[in-house]
């Protein structure tokens, strides 16, 4: 079945595939957004609530994504409002809204940039010749159809593309600590105001108390629940599930079926028990109910591809700037451990300081006409803890769909693409391209 | 030559430009303006420098300084304010309208062919220290890379004659663009008819202040003809919501003209410098105005094109010829 061809291909329609094309269809590329659930957003829409990266954190936040991302806010502002919150942990201003709003957001961005786009739709292979990917196979209901591309954009989130292409990737787990996998829900019918009078360290002694009494079976001693822009309501960040095990001597993480297959299981048996002990425990929630699991459960990281360049450690904290970087990170290094501990550790870059994102670390090193963007991005472990948040996944989306679009009408070669061009085309449609910018608003 | 565009610095590859301002004032110093128009004085290269990075934090990569030959020019500060700053700057030369000059001789008496050739030196071998009023000249390895030309309300044939054609005389030599000032936005078609019986090719003009005019007629009919035209009133308002200028942008972009748009600030008023504490700074153009005229319905491509595919366009040198001239 052929499924058409077309100058751009994104796959994923995460906060940074969907933001790739949109910005691809903008510039009059032809584009296909293929996504494998019933509809757009990715983490964004299925398991969070709340985009973090706008702004530095610190006592003088910078704003310092815009683009795609402001339309993205306002569009949400305008449907059904979002809430500004100072997040506690020191991650910056979070931009709370509604999921299922932003589905709709996504939807109508989409649709107004002319791009296709194709729900239920799941790639399953690559036709790759020389590094150039040809065309990829997806599953549909209909059966196995094909797409011809000019130019990809893997946003998969898990690096789909670029493992199906056999480009080369590193499987979270084998250097460093995986993050861990998170399924988040929903409670109602909170008493808000009652559960603002204890603190969050108030939550973890409650949360230790419960988990040390026997009664509770918590995975996890720390996490966190916020307030929505709807009454009465608060989303969580509590549960825990490890995705990282030895199989016949070799490492398989939450991309093997077997191990996803029972993390989605046991992430929502947690969610129920931590609603069970928010219900029992806490003030506020004596009259609360849990309303909703997220769709699926959610990953922080599981293959980073190999780009032309691959951040780190030391470009995050020492703040390191780019000639060819597409946007700005100030978000700590945040480390959901595995394993033993029960924490999460958070190291700083300096005070209003940002890390640049280098359009390098978005060229998949070992393809001619591929981009990566989003979590699976080039980076080590510790540079995509920083990096990952929803913000800068908008910012590299939006860099690899506009690069993608100058190539497609180019060479149809990523690393072609006039950088000249790009940057002034990102500066243009509102992309904060610089700290000084920054600070200038 | 051909092919390239010409800043102070040297020549550079046309696709170097990025985001370029058309009608800047980075540099304005001499006796007559220090003292009948002191708001418009800009003596420092520092405080230009300044403008200059706030500027290139939004994304511009060339302005084009329209002081051109005698009127308070200095080329050298220009290019240490390009050097610091990192901001590709276009030098001018031409002549601006006679109130810059006072008394200055040879601005009031040369013909055609030596004003031309004032014009083609300081595109071709490098802009006089001095500017042309000092007792000698001594001239720089900084060149310039357009030629201005510019009218006043009230018209003075025989000056306007003498200028434009020195002006059309350099530009066929060199292959360098016209750019031209209309005081009060008025006396673009007159312009472009002198242009026309001088020969001048009108897909190598522009014509600058045309959007103090509400007209859009008028508009219609100056882009017609060909020439490209520069709005740079959008500061004077700053007014996100509200702008004159936008909504023209946007309704000639409509019409089909978004090939011949090209934008600037002519920010030469000190008030409008934020490194001077003005408002809204010069960066605001490439910022708040951009956002104003996406609200207006100019889409990112539209903006492309006039910040910088057209600018590109216009910039690069054409070819020459010796003859052509009536």
């Amino acid at each position: 079945m052929e499924l058409g061809t077309y100058d751009v291909v994104v796959v994923g329609s995460g906060a940074a595939g969907s933001s790739a094309a949109i910005a691809s269809a903008r510039l009059g590329a032809s584009t296909l957004l293929v996504e494998k659930l019933p509809f757009l957003g990715g983490n964004s829409t299925a398991v969070l609530d709340t985009f973090y990266g706008f702004f530095t954190p610190g006592d003088r936040p910078l704003k310092v994504v815009g683009g795609i991302g402001d339309d993205v806010v306002s569009g949400l502002e305008s449907s059904g409002g979002v809430l500004r919150r100072p997040n506690t942990y020191g991650a910056g201003t979070g931009i709370t809204y509604v999921a299922e709003h932003l589905k709709v957001v996504w939807e109508t961005m989409v649709i107004a940039s002319t791009c296709d786009v194709l729900l239920h739709a799941f790639v399953q292979d690559v036709t790759v010749r020389n590094g150039r990917i040809s065309d990829l196979t997806i599953a549909t209901k209909a059966g196995l159809g094909r797409v011809s591309a000019r130019m990809v954009v893997d946003a998969s989130g898990d690096a789909d593309v670029c493992h199906h292409a056999g480009f080369g990737y590193e499987l979270a787990g084998s250097h460093d600590p995986a993050q861990t996998l998170t399924t988040t829900f929903r409670m109602a019918n909170v008493d808000n105001q009652r559960r603002a009078q204890i603190s969050k360290d108030d939550l973890h002694a409650l949360m230790a108390g419960a988990a040390d009494s026997g009664m509770y079976d918590l995975a996890r001693r720390e996490g966190s629940d916020h307030a929505t822009p709807i009454p009465f309501t608060t989303a969580t960040v509590m549960t825990r599930v490890d995705q990282v095990e030895q199989r016949d001597g070799r490492l398989i993480n939450a991309t093997d079926p077997g191990l996803l297959t029972r993390a989605e299981m046991e992430g929502r048996r947690q969610a129920l028990e931590f609603a069970r002990f928010l219900v029992d425990r806490v003030p506020g929630y004596e009259n609360a109910s849990l309303v909703a699991l997220s769709s699926q459960i959610g990953l922080r990281e599981t293959r980073r591809v190999y780009g032309d360049y691959r951040m780190t450690r030391d470009d995050v904290l020492s703040a390191r700037q780019f000639d060819d970087q597409i946007g700005l990170c100030g978000a700590p290094i945040e480390d959901h451990h595995g394993g033993e501990g029960t924490g999460t550790t958070w190291e700083y870059l300096p005070e209003g300081e940002t890390v640049g994102i280098p359009l390098g670390s978005l060229i998949v090193r070992d393809s001619v006409n591929t981009f990566v963007a989003g979590r699976c991005f080039s980076a080590s472990h510790d540079a995509q803890a920083s990096i990952r948040s929803m913000a800068q996944c908008m910012a590299m989306g939006q860099a690899v769909g506009t690069a993608a679009a100058i190539a497609a009408r180019g060479t149809g070669e990523a690393r072609d693409v006039d950088r000249s061009e790009l940057l002034s085309r990102l500066a243009l449609a509102g992309a904060i391209l610089s700290i000084d910018e920054a600070r200038l608003a | 030559m051909i092919g390239s565009v010409r800043t102070v610095l040297g020549d550079v590859a046309p696709d170097r430009l990025g985001v370029t301002y058309l009608h800047e004032h980075l540099i304005i110093d001499s006796v007559l303006v220090a003292e009948t128009m002191p708001h418009i004085h800009l003596p420092d290269p520092e405080e230009a420098t300044d403008e200059l990075r706030r500027c290139r934090s939004v994304g511009v990569g060339t302005v084009v300084d329209t002081m051109p030959a005698g009127s308070g020019r200095s080329v050298e500060r220009l290019a240490d304010a390009s050097r610091r700053s990192g901001v590709h700057i276009i030098a001018s030369t031409g002549m601006h309208t006679a109130k810059y000059y006072g008394d200055v001789a040879w601005a009031n008496t040369e013909d055609a062919e030596q004003l031309a050739q004032r014009f083609i030196a300081d595109i071709q071998v490098g802009i006089d220290r001095y500017d042309y009023v000092g007792s000698s000249v001594d001239r720089t390895d900084f060149r310039a890379g357009i030629i201005k030309a510019a009218t006043f309300t009230a018209p003075d044939p025989q000056r306007d004659r003498r200028v434009f054609e020195a002006a059309v005389i350099a530009s066929q030599r060199t292959g360098a663009p016209i750019l031209t000032h209309c005081e009060a936005g008025r006396g673009a078609s007159d312009q472009i008819e002198l242009l026309g019986r001088l020969r001048m090719p009108y897909d190598r003009v522009v014509i600058s202040h045309t959007d103090k005019i509400d007209d859009y007629s008028y508009h219609r009919d100056l882009l017609e003809t060909g020439v490209y035209l520069e709005y740079d009133q959008a500061l004077r308002t700053s007014d996100e919501e509200d702008s004159p200028t936008a909504r023209l942008a946007s309704a000639m972009i409509e019409e089909g003209y978004r090939s011949q748009l090209m934008l600037g600030t002519d920010g030469a008023r000190r008030s409008l410098w934020s490194s001077l504490g003005g408002h809204p700074g010069l960066a605001w153009l490439a910022s708040g105005f951009r956002r104003t005229m996406h609200r207006y319905g100019v889409s990112d491509s539209d903006q492309y094109a006039l910040f910088v595919e057209n600018p590109r366009r216009f910039l690069t040198f054409g070819s020459t010829e010796e003859s052509g001239v009536v």
